[in-house]
């Protein structure tokens, strides 16, 4: 039975598809630009389709409710936030982000309201960006974003994310080293407001970056625009609406209002998860996802790096004693049935990767697992009519191990 | 010990009770495009106004009036509403638990099957091009308001509560007739049609059979005799004879029960025109306008800049001569 598993050329095989893949994994770092494949997949996961097609409506936990409530400010008027962070404050709100920045400072009479406000109500995050990383990357020199007229009176969180040049924001680095002080992203710094408990734990995950649980747009979260909650709903009302939840303030019109490309960025919720699309997000939804991944404890589990590695490997080498078994044995229909075995587990693979993360939240990276599934097919035949044809001492290798059988029993030989 | 069960019994039936009438919120709004024109009622209960972030009982209808829209959510199933309407809250209820979401498996299989099907590309879409051609406009739609050639006052729109209703639209040539339709707003069938030589028409609205909860337009039309059409713009309302219940939650209300005899009459009818109840209004106004009393003066002042915001100038213009 083990020599049967153990094939000296699958082995070879194998090796030869990681090889492979390593090399095509150099071309994508050091000569993307004539590589389209990559370059039209690279903001790509399998994960994304979950996203954008198969997860359904999001549930909530079992008597529980969301308390986040979204407020749009259209054009920022400091008067008017200030104003409003006030009234949010007097109404009993749990905390207040405000996802605007007041770099600089503007009219005197706008900015003292402002920073009245910022003093007279706890609770409040405003919003700054990092800027200019250290040349080891660990650390950022400064924040930017908020004139210190404001920011010596509220809490700050930086609304940075981790994104390559499309865009897409799939991750969130919980806290940053900004000089010698520890800076926390806005999400985080206002769950140390509203729920301390809650950013410990996200912060004793130790994580440098999370990937993100996306589950709502925003029009799954109350929304409201900060018209409405500063001049037509009466204190008791906005108490109603805001008491003991997370208010985040920003720019986020509802649909077919506002500008559509302001502050919206891509996410794996897009339909459209290949290259130009319109953006699907506003950053301010993007904060409330975050939010409520960690309020809801629904972090996106990993499987260890080497862990991975083991089960591609593994995958992988099952596929090539496959695919070779047919190619040895039933030869003349090799291509056909090797084709549809692709397909088969291409389907089957997808599903149980798409279910693993659907159900559990597991994100199994198995973009690899897939291209050696694809890949094994073409190096099994390269290695058979090219590399075992022309290196014999290849060739002069056993399809299967020799196992060594010992020498039969004297008793036995007696009983024959 | 028998005292004690008869207590502990009777304490929870009493909870049983307590709680069976406080009606745990069974939806929330969580979206409204206007505070004005979205009301929730109880019966018989004064009208509230709603928006995002209230929770609502399940006894009790919701009121938009036109061009208003609310969006609530219902055990993680999201309802979107769009006024004129009245919703009772429990058929709002069974309609969320009639519709089914589909499973993962389902709509996994639909990625894969649109997956086979969508596999269009660039090539197909230029062999075919007229095929893929009204996927995608560039372009927007114009701000301004479409110019009807027949018009009409608005006041025959929103919430339409008498049972005879005469329907009323500007002049215009019309060597056929004009074609008046009432028609379902979701619908293509006309509930009721008729040709009228003149520029109005009665219709017994309690003889059509028409839902109280469902939105109707209607609209008229004249043929030319170059075999063009003129038309009118097409307004929405819904049927609703019973208008006691308003009224008396209005009446019963904080606000109305403050003011003075005089002021109060002066409320109902701003009242009833914030709320949609326009035809209502228009009859109010024109009764206290011809009643022979001195403030009568007053209100056919004021009943003609109600017309003027109906879009009925020329009746208001009739009205100040």
């Amino acid at each position: 039975m083990i020599n049967r598993i153990i094939q000296p050329h699958s082995i070879i095989i194998t090796g030869l598809i990681f090889l492979f893949i390593w090399f095509l994994n150099l071309i994508r770092l050091n000569m993307h630009y004539i590589d389209p494949f990559n370059n039209g997949l690279k903001n790509y996961e399998i994960t994304d389709i979950v996203y954008a097609y198969l997860a359904g409506q999001p549930v909530e936990e079992e008597g529980a409710f969301l308390p986040i409530v979204l407020v749009h400010t259209g054009e920022p008027d400091r008067l008017a936030i200030g104003q409003l962070v006030n009234k949010l404050g007097e109404a009993g709100a749990g905390a207040i982000g405000v996802d605007v920045f007041f770099d600089g400072r503007k009219d005197a009479h706008a900015d003292s309201v402002l920073q009245q406000s910022l003093r007279q109500t706890p609770g409040v995050v405003l919003a700054c960006e990092l800027h200019d990383a250290t040349r080891s990357y660990e650390r950022f020199t400064e924040w930017v974003g908020v004139d210190t007229f404001f920011s010596n009176h509220a809490r700050l969180g930086y609304v940075n994310f981790p994104a390559n040049q499309t865009k897409v924001i799939r991750l969130f680095s919980p806290q940053e080293l900004v000089g010698e002080e520890t800076m926390p992203a806005f999400a985080t710094a206002l769950l140390q407001v509203y729920a301390p408990e809650k950013a410990e734990k996200l912060l004793q995950r130790k994580r440098p970056v999370e990937h993100i649980h996306f589950t709502r747009h925003r029009t799954d979260y109350i929304h409201h625009t900060q018209e409405n909650l500063l001049h037509n709903l009466s204190l008791e009302e906005v108490r109603s609406i805001v008491q003991d939840k997370i208010v985040l303030v920003g720019y986020i019109p509802m649909e077919g209002a506002g500008d559509p490309l302001k502050d919206r960025h891509y996410t794996p919720l897009n339909q459209s998860y290949g290259n130009k699309a319109i953006p699907d997000m506003y950053g301010l939804a993007i904060h409330a996802n975050v939010l409520t991944m960690v309020l809801n404890g629904h972090y996106i589990r990993e499987l260890p790096k080497w862990l991975n590695w083991i089960i591609l490997v593994v995958f992988c080498y099952l596929n090539v004693l496959l695919i070779h078994w047919v190619y040895d044995d039933f030869n003349e229909v090799f291509h056909g049935i090797t084709r549809g075995l692709q397909i088969v587990e291409f389907i089957l693979l997808f599903f149980l990767i798409s279910l693993l993360f659907y159900k559990f939240r597991l994100k199994l990276d198995f973009g690899i697992g897939i291209l050696a599934l694809l890949l094994a097919y073409d190096i099994i035949m390269i290695y058979e009519s090219l590399v075992r044809k022309r290196i014999p001492v290849i060739d002069r290798i056993p399809e299967e191990i020799p196992i060594r059988r010992k020498a039969p029993l004297p008793q036995q030989e007696e009983e024959e | 010990m028998r005292n004690i069960i008869c207590f502990s019994v009777t304490a929870f039936i009493l909870a049983l009770s307590i709680r069976a009438a406080a009606q745990p919120a069974a939806f929330t709004v969580l979206y409204t495009n206007s505070l004005e024109g979205v009301t929730f009622s109880r019966e018989g209960g004064n009208e509230q106004r709603i928006f995002a972030g209230v929770r609502l009982p399940l006894d009790g209808q919701l009121r938009l009036v036109d061009g208003t829209q609310a969006r609530l959510l219902y055990e993680n199933k999201k309802i979107n509403l769009e006024g004129p309407g009245l919703y009772a809250m429990t058929d709002l209820k069974r309609k969320a638990e009639q519709e089914v979401s589909s499973g993962f498996l389902t709509r996994f299989w639909s990625f894969i099957s649109n997956s086979i099907k969508d596999t269009d590309n660039a090539e197909q879409v230029e062999k075919y091009h007229r095929r893929y051609l009204t996927n995608a406009r560039a372009g927007i739609n114009g701000f301004a308001e479409r110019n009807f050639a027949i018009g009409a006052p608005t006041y025959l729109s929103q919430a339409l509560d008498h049972p005879d209703v005469v329907f009323r639209w500007d002049s215009t040539a019309h060597p056929q007739g004009y074609h008046f339709t009432i028609t379902p707003r979701n619908g293509q069938e006309p509930v009721f049609t008729a040709v009228a030589r003149e520029e109005q028409l009665s219709v017994r609205l309690d003889e059509l059979l028409l839902d109280s909860s469902q939105v109707y337009v209607w609209k008229v039309t004249a043929l030319q005799k170059d075999s063009t059409m003129l038309e009118s713009n097409t307004y929405p309302f819904i049927y609703q004879p019973d208008m006691d219940a308003y009224l008396t939650g209005l009446k019963e209300s904080h606000a109305y029960r403050q003011l003075a005899e005089e002021e109060q009459e002066l409320y109902l009818l701003y009242q009833l025109e914030e709320d949609g109840y326009l035809h209502y209004a228009y009859r109010r106004y024109q009764e206290l306008s011809t009643q022979d009393k001195p403030e009568s003066g007053l209100y056919k002042k004021l009943f003609a800049t109600f017309l003027a915001r109906m879009d009925a100038l020329e009746e208001a213009k009739s009205l100040v001569k």
